[in-house]
Parts: structure tokens; C-alpha cells; sequence
């Protein structure tokens, strides 16, 4: 007799006896699941961990994971196929920058208003966006044969009850949950993971490039439209925030919210770095359009014409995956 | 008040107008007064230090430390720009531009200059635009780029598909191979091509990638839509460079041979296939001229 996490089966003398559990979906997202939160955990013995306290930390752990998924180093993947999970490189130097932004307000203005309301901002948002985006990716390298079959049945309300209260219990969960619809599929991730099969299809180096693009921007469009949008960008006080740092007058004080391409939080030529330009406007669709394009054509033509420098900068980053809570 | 486009070249200094203007055909007329455009000209070749120097008070320096420097302008706020982009029969300009980006690299490749530029320009001023609108203007432009000397262009690896048949491969197979840009899709197909698709030109030895990002919240046919079109102009040996692994591009020129008759073996066992099937190859289509090598 079996449930979807345990089962019961006669001792015998037979060694190494083994006997099925014919698993369903919602077991085996659960079974993915827990990687997210482990990740960002330390253990404490007895088969229990403690989630890191410090955001910084998370966030560093999270551009770990992310490095180590597109270098194809986390559990399951391949090292033949590598450049597939693409937006996970772009991902790990976003959350580098947003450990570093973190950091710099730890030193700089501490507690006060300002600080406070974007640090749960992007705590919250990081957080999220990992447990979503680590799960598809963990599940397509440890059970790429069923992927298919369950990527349109994730729902953390149907977890097993085991995980299902562990996500319950998880900071900010009853409020993310459901603005990210319990992590359901969505026609961004059909479409990115759909690039994953055909970029591992082709033979042609001059056109995997556009695929692994394709990809990007599809991942790109669920982290923004169907992750952070709804979780944080449509709070208005945490948008009135961001454009505060993005504001000239407050420039001094704010920490550069530019990408950069290294495992480093500046950049060597601090005087060439430019800052989000302030006249930017999220409510403006097309510049909304151009400044994410513009962000994913720079990393990408990095990633294509200075290939071994940003795999070395993620394999520095993807060492930071057990680094000790503050 | 329409103002002419030479005032808006003397007033900021453009005085060498290409002589190849596709847009010049079907030149929208605004409702109102509108603010002043600024107008650049930007060229592959160039280094990213006299681009500066030409733009000194809106160009913006990136620096990563990959060892490469962004150079870009954006006009997030209106007025947008207008670029020019100069390369003989190439040449073109492009219209409600909200961006432009261009690398230069600081090693070995120091002195290609830019060797890619990257254009983000909406189909028509407004943010908001009718998808069938968006659809036909886009059209046009391509209309005008193909009767100036531009020539539609597919992947070596990649089927020759025409028309129809080429559109069928992209809702069907992937949207990794290109529309064809001399067939205008009715608007139900229209409304079925996904975002980031695009079309792929040459012309004078510069390759031009265009495609649209069509704003994903805002879908229904039915309703105005969002777009953005991205074009992405590169020279000859930044194309055939990128035809190798990121490792070698350094002896692409030594690699390329064989990696063309790979190409044109995927080519024809992909050609076959469709064949089998009863798609029709399009046997009239040349792939543009090789570099000298």
C-alpha cells in the first residue's frame, strides 16, 4: 500500500530488495520542490535545516544555483549540453547584483524607511522567483522523460502535505502564493523549455545562438510578467522606491542597479559604469519592451564573443552555493 | 506643424543625408507639433571613442569588465531619435528610435570598431498601435527595404522556404527560421506569429536581423497592442564569424569551409525531409555572397 511519499512492503532476505511506488505529478513537483528551500537552508541536525536569515546570503546562494545550473554542474545535468539553461546565467549575475545592492544598503543606510521597503522588495521577489524557476529546471534535468507530462500540473497547493506545509511556512508565502499562482505553468515556460529540446537538437553553432535568445527572452518574460510583476512591481510603494535609487537626487546614496557582467559588485571603471538612465518609465510599454531587450542583447552578445571570461565569472559565483549565513 | 526633414538635419549637424531612404516613402505626418528629433548617423567600422566624440552630451559609456565598452543613446522620453545607418546601398534611416547600442571591444579586436549595432524603434510613434496597424506598417517598411536593394535571406542550415510555406514551418516547427518578408501574412496569421520573431536581410555585405517583441499583456486582436522592433545590423565578418563556437572565432576564417558544407548537408537532409512531405523548396533562392577568405 502507498500514499505519494511513503510505502509499505514485507521484509525479506533478498539483498538489495527494492519495490515500486508509481509516483503522480504532484509527488514528484514535491520531490523537486524541496530542492528550492534546501538550497537557502543550513542543516541543524536530526534531518532539519534553518533557512538563512540574511538576504544577502539567499541571493548570493540563488546566483550559485543559477551558475551552477546553466555550467550544468546541479544534480541530473549534463556538461554536453551546457549553454541550454541560458537564462540562468543571465539570472545569476541579477542575483549577484541584487546581493551587492543589498549589501551596499547594509553599510550605507541601514534601517531607515528607504532601505527597509526595498530590501523586502527584493527579498521577497528573489526569493520567489527562485523556488518557481529552480523547480522547472531541477525537473527537466532529474525526469526529462516526464516533463512533459507534468509540467502543466505544478500546483504548490497540491503537494504532497508534507511540502505543501513547508511552503506555508516559508517567509512571505501567503502572500506570494497566490500572486504567483502557486507556481502554475505558464505559456512563457512551455515556450522556454520547448527552446531547451531545440537548442539540445541543433547541429548548426550559428544558429544555436538565436535559440538559446529565443529561450532567454521567453524565461525572461515569466520572471517579469508572471513573477515579479505581480509579487512586487504592482506594489506601488516598492515601484515608488526603485525610482527613488533610479532619481538623480538621490544618486550619491543609491548603489548601481546596472548589470554587470562580472562576479564582482563594480566595475574596475566606475566612471564609465552608467546608471539605470532616471528617465525611465515602467508605465511606458515600448521603453519597458527596449529596456529589457537592450539588457538581453548585451549579456548575450557577451556571452557569445566573451565566452570563457563569463563562464570563469559564473564558476566564481557558483561557489558561493554554501556560503555561511550572517 | 510638419517640420521638414532638412531643417531637423541642419539643426543638429546631420548634413550628409543617405542617399537610400526607405522610409522616406511613406513618412507618417504627425497630429501635433512635434518636439525636435534628434538625428544621429551611426556606421560599423567606427570606434566607439569618435562615435562619442560626435554625440559627447547623449551617448552613454557601459564598461564591462569582460574588457568591452556599450556605447548607446536612449530616447526614453520624446522626443525619439532618428538614426541614420550609412553603408553605401545598405544605408537606411529608422524612425521613432528608443535605443541604440553598439560594442567595442578593448583587446584584440580593438580596431573592428562596431562591428554590430542594435536599434530599438517602435512601428509608429504612439505607445499604443491596432495589431492590424502594427502589422501592415511593419510590412511597409519591409516593403521599402526590399525595393531599395535588401535582400531576404535564410540560415544556411535552414530549409528554403518561401511565403506561405516558410510562415507554416515558423506556427508549426519553430520560430528559429525567419518569416519571409515579401509575404504578408493575413491578420489571423498575424496575430499567430509569436513575439521575437523576425525577418533576415542583406545587402551591400551588411546583414540585418529585424524582429518585433509584441507586448505580452496586451494580445487580445481585438484591442490595441504594444510593439517594438529591434534591428540588428551587422558586418560581413562579425556574421561569418559567429558561424563558428564562441573558442574559435579567432580562426573562423580557417574553419569555415568546412563548416559551410555541413550547413548545406543539414540543409538538404532538412530540405528532403520537408520534400517527402510535399513542401515546396524554393530552388530560385541564392545565399548571399561568401567573404574572401
Amino acid at each position: 500500500m502507498s500514499d505519494p511519499t511513503t510505502v509499505t512492503a514485507t521484509t525479506n532476505t533478498t539483498p538489495q530488495s527494492c519495490v515500486s511506488v508509481q509516483c503522480d505529478c504532484n509527488t514528484m513537483w514535491s520531490l523537486v520542490q524541496q530542492f528550492s528551500y534546501l538550497r537557502l537552508a543550513d542543516e541543524t541536525g536530526d534531518f532539519k535545516s534553518k533557512l538563512v536569515k540574511d538576504y544577502a546570503v539567499r541571493a548570493r546562494r540563488i546566483a550559485a544555483t543559477y551558475a551552477r545550473f546553466y555550467l550544468e554542474q546541479e544534480k541530473g545535468c549534463d556538461s554536453a549540453k551546457k549553454g541550454r539553461f541560458y537564462w540562468m546565467a543571465l539570472g545569476a549575475f541579477a542575483s549577484k547584483t541584487v546581493a551587492c545592492t543589498l549589501e551596499a544598503w547594509q553599510v550605507r543606510t541601514q534601517a531607515t524607511l528607504v532601505s527597509k521597503k526595498t530590501k523586502e522588495g527584493l527579498g521577497k521577489g528573489n526569493f520567489w522567483l527562485f523556488c518557481d524557476i529552480s523547480g522547472w529546471h531541477l525537473y527537466y534535468c532529474l525526469y526529462p522523460g516526464t516533463f512533459d507530462t507534468c509540467v502543466g500540473a505544478r500546483n504548490a497547493e497540491s503537494y504532497v502535505p508534507a511540502v505543501k506545509a513547508q511552503m506555508k511556512s516559508l517567509p512571505w508565502s501567503a502572500e506570494a502564493l497566490p500572486k504567483i499562482k502557486n507556481m502554475a505553468v505558464s505559456k512563457e515556460i512551455r515556450e522556454g523549455f520547448a527552446k531547451v529540446k531545440e537548442f539540445e537538437q541543433e547541429g548548426d553553432a550559428g544558429e544555436r545562438p538565436r535559440i538559446q535568445m529565443k529561450h532567454l527572452i521567453a524565461v525572461a518574460n515569466h520572471e517579469q510578467g508572471v513573477i515579479l510583476q505581480p509579487l512586487i512591481y504592482d506594489d506601488k510603494d516598492f515601484v515608488y522606491w526603485i525610482e527613488t535609487q533610479r532619481s538623480a537626487w538621490v544618486n550619491w546614496a543609491s548603489p548601481n542597479l546596472e548589470l554587470v557582467f562580472s562576479h564582482a559588485c563594480s566595475t574596475e571603471r566606475a566612471d564609465l559604469t552608467s546608471v539605470a538612465p532616471e528617465e525611465t518609465k515602467l508605465e511606458d510599454l515600448k521603453s519597458r519592451m527596449k529596456w529589457i531587450g537592450q539588457a538581453a542583447e548585451r549579456f548575450h552578445k557577451l556571452m557569445q564573443t566573451q565566452k570563457s571570461y563569463m563562464e570563469g565569472e559564473l564558476a566564481s559565483i557558483s561557489s558561493w552555493v554554501q556560503l555561511a549565513d550572517k | 506643424m510638419y517640420v521638414p526633414r532638412w531643417f531637423l538635419a541642419l539643426a543638429i549637424g546631420v548634413l550628409e543625408l543617405t542617399a537610400c531612404h526607405p522610409s522616406a516613402a511613406d513618412k507618417p505626418i504627425p497630429k501635433k507639433e512635434p518636439a525636435m528629433s534628434q538625428e544621429v548617423s551611426i556606421k560599423l567600422g567606427e570606434l566607439g571613442p569618435d562615435f562619442a566624440k560626435r554625440y559627447p552630451t547623449v551617448v552613454k559609456v557601459q564598461h564591462q569588465p569582460a574588457g568591452v565598452d556599450f556605447y548607446g543613446i536612449d530616447w526614453d522620453k520624446r522626443p525619439r531619435g532618428v538614426v541614420h545607418f550609412q553603408k553605401g546601398n545598405a544605408s537606411l534611416v529608422i524612425e521613432d528610435v528608443l535605443g541604440i547600442s553598439a560594442m567595442q571591444d578593448l583587446g584584440a579586436l580593438k580596431a573592428e570598431g562596431f562591428s554590430e549595432l542594435n536599434v530599438f524603434a517602435g512601428v509608429t510613434e504612439p505607445d499604443l498601435i491596432s495589431h492590424d496597424e502594427a502589422r501592415l506598417k511593419t510590412y511597409a517598411l519591409l516593403r521599402r527595404l526590399l525595393d531599395t536593394g535588401w535582400k531576404s535571406t535564410i540560415a544556411r542550415s535552414r530549409p528554403r522556404l518561401a511565403g506561405k510555406e516558410r510562415l507554416a514551418y515558423v506556427l508549426n516547427v519553430t520560430n528559429s527560421i525567419d518569416l519571409d518578408p515579401s509575404y504578408l501574412p493575413t491578420f489571423e496569421e498575424w496575430m499567430l506569429i509569436p513575439s521575437h520573431t523576425g525577418w533576415r536581410l542583406y545587402a551591400d555585405r551588411v546583414f540585418m536581423d529585424i524582429n518585433f517583441t509584441r507586448e505580452s499583456t496586451l494580445t487580445d486582436p481585438a484591442k490595441p497592442g504594444s510593439y517594438l522592433l529591434t534591428f540588428k545590423i551587422t558586418s560581413e565578418t562579425e556574421h561569418f564569424r559567429s558561424y563558428v563556437e564562441s573558442e574559435d572565432r579567432p580562426r573562423w576564417k580557417e574553419l569555415l569551409p568546412a563548416i559551410l558544407s555541413k550547413l548545406a548537408a543539414t540543409r538538404a537532409q532538412r530540405e528532403a525531409e520537408l520534400k517527402a512531405k510535399g513542401v515546396t523548396i524554393d530552388e530560385t533562392y541564392q545565399d548571399p555572397p561568401l567573404p574572401k577568405l
